[in-house]
């Protein structure tokens, strides 16, 4: 009886966590199907789905928040595991340097905005510096990064911070690996880069895909730098869902509610394809049956 | 392969583990480190395989300096005590894999891959996932994938530890017998004195990071260069006595020696102690524990020195029986007492 007291007692934040959760999924879906009688609507009704998909800015904003999300996960990842073997090769991986990596991941997306701005705009450090050494006559030939529809401003922006997130995520696993089954690679003939693509690598993929399904439904789903570095129009499906739940015409928050819901639904049916994905590398790994 | 070592020193971030190590070893040899944890055997061995930089000293393997190869380059290659097959690897693969590192075709690395398995008795197993092995089968595609790599010098760590006693016993035997079929140089790591003893052509026993004593199990057993070494195997007893006019004296005993004046311990072991003779060393059974196999018997010399001694087959003996035993000395080994003692 005390033990069932304790688990329910360990148990009751988590539960609590997802109590609140499930209660703000419940209250979209209500919503998205038109049921806010605060507003006068009862009478439940499929339509603003219909609505999300057939408008043409939405569906562009779906568009733009894959970009974005599979840009800076596929590069974060590649240049995060990049940056993890190489620490691993130099036998950093723990003490100072782990600090040091650490640290982007901690700035605010708000202030990184601001970073990119003053680093990436044409009249920014980077065309400033270009200009000083000669390399543009003008800084205005510095290439237009920020507010355009490819959102290269917001996808370096993900980069900055994300491609140290994928270092620090996958250094331990990579270190221990690299250190028992990478040294007995090179032990067997391998040289240091074959250890790594033959046997360090595949057996991180699992770690590695982690990473990639946490940073891409976050670049999915963020806010912030796609509203702050993106272009006007297509706007991020973020920007686009919360410009329509702000709406002064409170008879758009069903349509913003189903937007949310859509991008819900988008979100946890990638998360289960990876989970998947991921469970079955998993067991080809060894890592379990 | 010969191998030799001159002055080795390695040393991680907590200090130094190998003070000026020297090693020879000739062609097809089998010799053993043998040591306590920590004394530095596995470090000398990852040293000899490249896993681990070198502070001072010099490798060379056939006259070749190899101090400064990078590891994929030695051709030393290590059965590791955790055998570190590659999981996401089939068996076939794990064998096959130092063949793929040198380029052999695929066809062929899978051809030799099962032979090699044959080999080791693992026939049929090329399809299964090292997960899906036991321990023993497991060491078994190590063998393998080691012997694939055609190794210039084969190295074991700790190789049978892992495994329980039956097992253990069986792998030995392969190994030996893989060392015959393929005339391979053999250092095994160990701290399992049976182990070293029974398989090595020598043995090389470390302490503290220094070789203490090299030679066949024969003669790092019985002569011994110091305390600490005859200590390492066990049952030992040690009789005070002193030297005079080169005869050694202890109560009951006195033999002619080389050794300078002093004061000396002499070395005996349960095998100098017969019971079965009617001699002139009282000893009185102290307890007797039936191990299965054997009885150990712990008489008490008058002297108070204590012996354990193990009977084959059943023992007709009491606690508290008293027996007319005679000590034995062929090889006296005599350890000098310093005057600090």
């Amino acid at each position: 009886m005390k033990e069932k007291t304790a688990i329910i007692l360990l148990l009751a934040p988590f539960g609590l966590l997802m109590a609140v959760v499930a209660a703000a999924v419940g209250n979209v879906l209500v919503q998205s199907v038109g049921y806010i009688p605060a507003f006068g609507l009862t009478k439940p009704t499929l339509d603003y789905y219909l609505q999300v998909f057939t408008r043409a800015d939405f569906l562009s904003a779906v568009w733009v928040s894959l970009r974005i999300a599979l840009f800076s996960s596929v590069l974060s990842c590649i240049l995060g595991v990049l940056v993890s073997m190489a620490l691993i090769r130099c036998g950093k991986t723990r003490g100072g340097i782990l600090y040091a990596i650490r640290a982007p991941i901690l700035v605010p997306h708000a202030v990184v905005a601001v970073f990119i701005i003053q680093l990436l705009s044409q009249n920014g450090l980077a065309a400033r510096v270009g200009f000083a050494l000669g390399l543009l006559e003008d800084s205005a030939q510095f290439p237009q990064l920020l507010y355009t529809p490819g959102y290269w401003g917001t996808i370096l922006a993900y980069l900055w911070k994300e491609i140290p997130f994928v270092a620090y995520f996958v250094l331990a696993f990579m270190g221990s690996i690299s250190a028992t089954l990478g040294e007995a690679a090179e032990n067997l003939g391998a040289s240091a880069l074959r250890s790594f693509w033959e046997i360090t690598l595949p057996m991180s993929i699992p770690v590695i895909a982690r990473a990639f399904l946490i940073i891409f439904i976050f670049a999915f789903g963020g806010y912030e730098l796609p509203l702050l570095l993106g272009a006007t129009a297509p706007k991020a499906l973020s920007v686009q869902t919360y410009l329509a739940y702000t709406s002064p015409d409170l008879l758009q928050r069903p349509l913003a509610m189903a937007m949310n819901a859509v991008m819900l639904l988008l979100s946890s049916l990638l998360a289960l394809i990876f989970g998947s994905l991921v469970f079955r590398l998993n067991r080809r790994m060894g890592g379990g049956k | 392969m010969k191998l030799e070592i001159e002055n080795l020193s390695v040393a991680y971030d907590t200090g130094a583990v190998l003070h000026g190590l020297s090693l020879q070893m000739e062609e097809g040899e089998f010799l053993s480190i043998l040591g306590p944890s920590g004394c530095g055997k596995t470090t000398l061995m990852k040293a000899i395989a490249g896993i681990v930089p070198v502070q001072g000293g010099h490798i060379y393997l056939d006259g070749q300096e190899i101090t400064a190869l990078p590891i994929h380059k030695r051709g030393t290659v290590v059965v590791f005590q955790d055998m570190r097959l590659f999981p996401h690897k089939t068996v076939a693969e794990n064998v096959a894999f130092p063949l793929k590192m040198q380029g052999v075709a695929k066809g062929e690395r899978l051809r030799r891959a099962r032979e090699l398995l044959q080999t080791v008795q693992m026939g049929g197993y090329e399809n299964r996932r090292p997960s899906e092995l036991s321990g023993g089968q497991q060491q078994r595609v190590a063998l393998a994938r080691a012997l694939a790599a055609k190794p210039r010098l084969l190295l074991l760590d700790e190789a049978f530890s892992a495994l329980d006693e039956n097992l253990r016993e069986e792998m030995r035997n392969l190994v030996l017998q893989l060392k015959e079929e393929f005339q391979m140089t053999v250092i095994l790591v160990t701290h399992d004195r049976e182990e070293a003893l029974s398989m090595s052509d020598r043995i090389a026993l470390m302490f503290e990071g220094r070789l203490i004593q090299c030679g066949t199990p024969w003669q790092v057993y019985t002569q011994p260069v110091s305390r600490q070494a005859a200590d390492y195997f066990g049952n030992c007893v040690y009789l005070p006595g002193t030297v005079e006019q080169g005869m050694f004296t202890a109560p009951g005993i006195r033999f002619p020696t080389e050794k300078a004046e002093g004061n000396y311990e002499l070395l005996l072991r349960p095998d100098c102690l017969s019971i079965l003779d009617a001699g002139d060393y009282p000893v009185t059974v102290e307890t007797i524990s039936f191990r299965g196999s054997d009885t150990v018997v712990h008489l008490r010399g008058t002297d108070g020195v204590l012996w354990k001694k193990a009977f084959t087959g059943k023992v007709n003996l009491q606690v508290g029986d008293t027996l007319r035993a005679a000590l034995t000395i062929e090889n006296p080994v005599l350890f000098e007492v310093s005057s600090a003692q």
